[in-house]
């Protein structure tokens, strides 16, 4: 009896994965509640990295309930290995949560029993996609940030006309194969004929003496090697390639929407800038970032620090430098604006992210005016203006300032009291589109 | 004869061809063995994990359970807490046995007289599976169940379905007729079938259902004064009776209910026979390997690390839980022993049996292996010295008392009552609450009523889940449903009532 080997490899099988969304289905109001406490809770630098997407969801909602006793009841008895000391009627204290338990059943076995939490890893995908479900954020924003179009080239088939770097051989040869099949093919067959007439009528010859249909046969014999040489001939005529054979590789030119993001992050540090409103700040361009990397394709972020002076820095210092003075507000826009010409608004779909607390230093505000009209509000998408709020009776210094540009579609104002205050806000900014 | 010795870690399918023809020699010749056609394939780990999550099956349809398992067998997977079983072999006509790619040859051999012949020789023979299986249509059911199944998702809406199937997974340990055989039917005529059963059941319930004088589904008569009693006996499959008799369930829901009887029917011997299965499936590949060794088709370093690997397996824990491999492999290890060279001990024990010193050790195991399920193994042919080479012991865990006290150990008092404790451990009936439909109100409330019958040891339902499941059994039937817990054992608790439960 012999068996049936067969390799499944290649196949692509969904099974789990079909499975697996039907349960992420059904666990999906959990999930993004879960995820909110995740985010609220988290180190701002490990969801920015993206770096723990564990997630642990309470057994109950994954619950598949059966009719089964109540095992901490009654009194069992089961048998353990390894007896190497006790005796009849030693007494032996209970090992904590029942490990010692022996004499497994092959009964039904209880799903999660002694679990009490259920962990597992969402995609970097689904991670975002529930989390930013009920923001509704992409569909909105995609219409009103403006697309920039770039031509790219793709394939699209052959030509008989090109140039010669992109000759296609095999397609050519194909081509070539197919000519000669055609031109052969007649002739081929002819000459098979004519052979084998040949052939029998030299076979008839040897039998015949010489009489008239000898003669016949003879001239017949001398024709059709004529005729055999010229075919012969005439196939080996036939090109092996040739031009009307070549065929060059197609492209057409493709309109593709591309979606370029850059952002300016502008944090202001001054020593009015305590611990909390640090986090709110934090928290806030956490949002901003994550939001805009899953619209896309590629962002690049600057990140700003400023206190009496502005300085570019990375993401590390960014979050975690600890240097500190007055506030002159100026000094980061002077500097976001540098950042900002490198990015052509052609090419860019640029954002400013500023959280502040608001205070300035006297009359800096004329000339932060000064740089916000002429050199940054014509170059970006959006300028996003963040208070983090002590007083709401007080008005900071900025304020007024930034009021003025209010209703012009590029300046938004958000006010963040505690970290609830964080998705209303954001929320606020991309509504209504 | 010289024989052709294959080597090296990686694995080629000469070469497994090869290897496999030496084992079908073996097991046919020397061990007896009877199997189905095998069939081999060759997956990836990936497919391994994806096979686990549809409960092994090759075909099955979707549930978000299986969505949970599988999320987290991956994670266990990917963070290195779970290996994956080498093997996967599942009980069907021609027999279908997963190779994964990554095995070395070794490992495919091992594999190959593991599953494609232990395994497939006790799937094939042993009593419980040709009673309730059936192999050679299972997998065009399951193809048949899973098409069903995405139909109803299409015409009535997933949510419904999933409801449905979550009640009926529910009850799948109350979904066995244990007394009946399945049939076996081609995909066509299940279709047909459920089309016929849609007329027959739904005449049925209209005539239980209605209030016009007559008679019930099992004969008693309705309409008379007295108060007819239906059912008129207990019926332990609760599942088909909800399917046969709920009021206004939905035909698709029915045959839902239906399909996964027959699931749990075919699931059934399986959770009675692991020790025994999985025993003799290593029995089976240890004895072929080493014959493979002796006869020079496999060299030392295959058996070096083969013996690695098989220590593995049968590896049981001090104080822990029993390995079912462990176990099942040195029973049948004893088997022979005792048919080849029984000590003084053992024939006392095994007093008045023929096979014992007989010699014939293959027709023994095979016998073991055929008539024999795990509680009725353990019975028979566990022996002393076993007991003593595992050091067993037995302990009592009183509700209450925070020590354990050790009742019997592995001395001439004690073999045979810890021989009757494992057993007990292996008994079905003890490990599964015990309850059955016994009565439906038809004229007013239409309630249906379960009895649970408190086992000997007095454990009543854990009340969460319990809860939980009725409130399943509720959407399947439509009314309310009753769950009254009766004690008819003298455990201490008193006759009678103990506790009721009722849907919400």
């Amino acid at each position: 009896m012999s068996f049936t080997i067969i390799d499944r490899r290649k196949s692509f099988d969904t099974k789990g994965q079909a499975n697996r969304s039907k349960f992420l289905k059904r666990i999906n109001n959990t999930l993004k509640k879960h995820i909110k406490e995740a985010i609220a809770n988290a180190k701002v630098s490990d969801i920015v990295n993206n770096a723990n997407r564990s997630v642990k969801i309470p057994i109950r909602d994954t619950e598949e309930p059966a009719f089964h006793v109540d095992q901490s009841e009654g009194a069992k008895q089961f048998v353990v290995t390894g007896n190497d000391q006790f005796d009849r009627g030693d007494r032996i204290p209970k090992p904590p949560s029942g490990g010692g338990q022996g004499g497994s059943g092959s009964g039904a076995s209880q799903d999660g029993e002694g679990e009490s939490e259920f962990s597992f890893v969402l995609s970097k995908e689904e991670f975002m996609d529930l989390f930013f479900d009920d923001l509704q954020l992409p569909n909105l924003t995609r219409k009103e940030l403006a697309k920039v179009e770039e031509e790219t080239f793709k394939r699209s088939g052959f030509t008989p006309v090109g140039a010669p770097s992109r000759l296609d051989m095999l397609q050519s040869m194909r081509q070539s194969a197919g000519r000669r099949f055609a031109l052969r093919g007649p002739k081929r067959k002819k000459l098979k004929a004519l052979q084998q007439e040949l052939a029998d009528l030299k076979a008839k010859l040897l039998f015949e003496a010489d009489t008239d249909e000898a003669t016949i046969m003879a001239k017949r014999i001398d024709e059709i090697e004529k005729e055999i040489i010229v075919l012969k001939r005439k196939l080996r005529a036939i090109p092996f390639i040739d031009d009307t054979d070549l065929r060059f590789r197609n492209y057409t030119k493709n309109k593709q929407p591309i979606f370029n993001a850059a952002m300016v992050c502008v944090m202001d540090v001054s020593g009015s800038m305590d611990e909390h409103k640090q986090d709110l700040a934090k928290r806030f361009f956490m949002l901003l970032y994550l939001f805009l990397y899953k619209s896309y394709d590629s962002i690049e972020i600057r990140f700003v620090r400023y206190h009496s002076t502005a300085s570019e820095v990375d993401e590390e210092e960014f979050f975690y430098a600890r240097d500190t003075g007055g506030t002159v507000t100026s000094t980061a826009l002077d500097l976001a604006a540098d950042i900002i010409r490198e990015y052509p608004r052609d090419k860019w779909n640029v954002y400013v992210a500023h959280i502040t607390d608001g205070d300035n230093w006297g009359e800096d505000n004329a000339v932060c005016k000064e740089i916000l009209d002429a050199r940054i509000l014509p170059n970006v998408q959006r300028y996003f203006y963040v208070e983090t709020v002590t007083y709401d009776e007080w008005p900071s210094d900025l304020i007024p300032l930034f009021t003025e540009y209010e209703g012009s579609g590029i300046v938004d104002i958000g006010k963040v009291k505690s970290i609830t205050d964080i998705y209303p806000t954001f929320r606020g900014f991309f509504e209504g589109a | 004869m010289e024989h052709k010795q294959i080597a090296g870690a990686e694995w080629t399918l000469d070469n497994v061809s090869y290897v496999y023809d030496q084992i079908e020699t073996i097991a046919t010749e020397e061990l007896k063995l009877d199997v189905y056609h095998n069939q081999i394939e060759v997956i990836t780990s990936e497919q391994m994990i994806d096979a686990y999550s549809s409960i092994g099956m090759p075909v099955m349809y979707k549930h978000w359970s299986y969505g949970k398992q599988y999320v987290r067998d991956l994670h266990n997977y990917q963070t290195g807490k779970m290996g994956l079983a080498y093997e996967i072999v599942i009980n069907s006509n021609p027999c279908i046995a997963y190779l994964m790619e990554d095995n070395t040859m070794m490992m495919q051999s091992l594999v190959i007289a593991h599953a494609c012949f232990g395994h497939n020789a006790f799937f094939k023979n042993n009593y419980l599976f040709r009673r309730w299986t059936d192999a050679d249509n299972h997998i065009d059911f399951l193809m048949y169940a899973k098409n069903f199944v995405q139909e109803c998702e299409d015409k009535y809406g997933e949510e419904e379905v999933m409801l449905t199937l979550d009640a009926c997974h529910a009850l799948q340990n109350m979904a066995v007729d244990r007394y009946k055989r399945p049939e076996a039917l081609t995909a066509e005529e299940l279709e047909q079938r459920r089309v016929r059963r849609e007329k027959e059941v739904q005449t049925q319930v209209n005539e239980l259902w209605s209030t016009i004088p007559g008679r019930t589904a099992d004969g008693a008569v309705k309409g008379s004064d007295e108060r007819v009693k239906f059912p008129s006996e207990p019926q332990e499959n609760i599942l088909r009776f909800i399917a046969e008799n709920s009021p206004f369930a939905q035909d698709w829901q029915r045959e839902l209910m239906m399909i996964n009887c027959k699931i749990a029917q075919y699931f059934y011997p399986q959770k009675q026979t692991q020790v025994s299965n999985e025993g003799f499936a290593t029995f089976t590949h240890y004895t072929i390997m080493r014959r493979l060794y002796e006869k020079g088709i496999i060299g030392q370093d295959f058996w070096l690390e083969f013996l690695e690997s098989h220590t593995g397996v049968i590896n049981q824990p001090t104080y822990g839980q029993f390995n079912p491999y462990a176990l099942g492999f040195n029973i049948y290890k004893e088997i022979k022993r005792v048919s080849v060279e029984p000590t003084e001990e053992d024939r006392e024990w095994f007093a008045g049996q023929d096979w014992v010193g007989r010699g014939d050790w293959v027709d023994q195991i095979n016998n073991a292996m055929r008539n024999y399920r795990d509680e009725s193994f353990i019975r028979q042919f566990l022996t002393p010295k076993l007991i003593r080479d595992f050091g067993m012991f037995s302990l009592l865990d009183e509700e209450g008392s925070d020590e354990l006290l050790v009742t019997e150990i592995q001395d001439k008092e004690g073999y045979e009552n810890i021989r009757e404790i494992l057993a007990d451990r292996y008994t079905l009936a003890n490990l599964e609450p015990n309850i059955q439909v016994v009565d439906v109100d038809l004229y007013d409330t239409r309630t249906l009523t379960l009895r649970h019958f408190i086992n000997s040891k007095g454990q009543t339902l854990d009340q969460g889940s319990a809860r939980s499941t009725l409130n399943y059994v509720k959407y399947l039937w439509g009314f309310q449903v009753m769950l009254e817990e009766v004690n008819v054992f003298n455990n201490g608790m008193g006759e009678g009532v103990h506790r009721v439960m009722g849907s919400d």
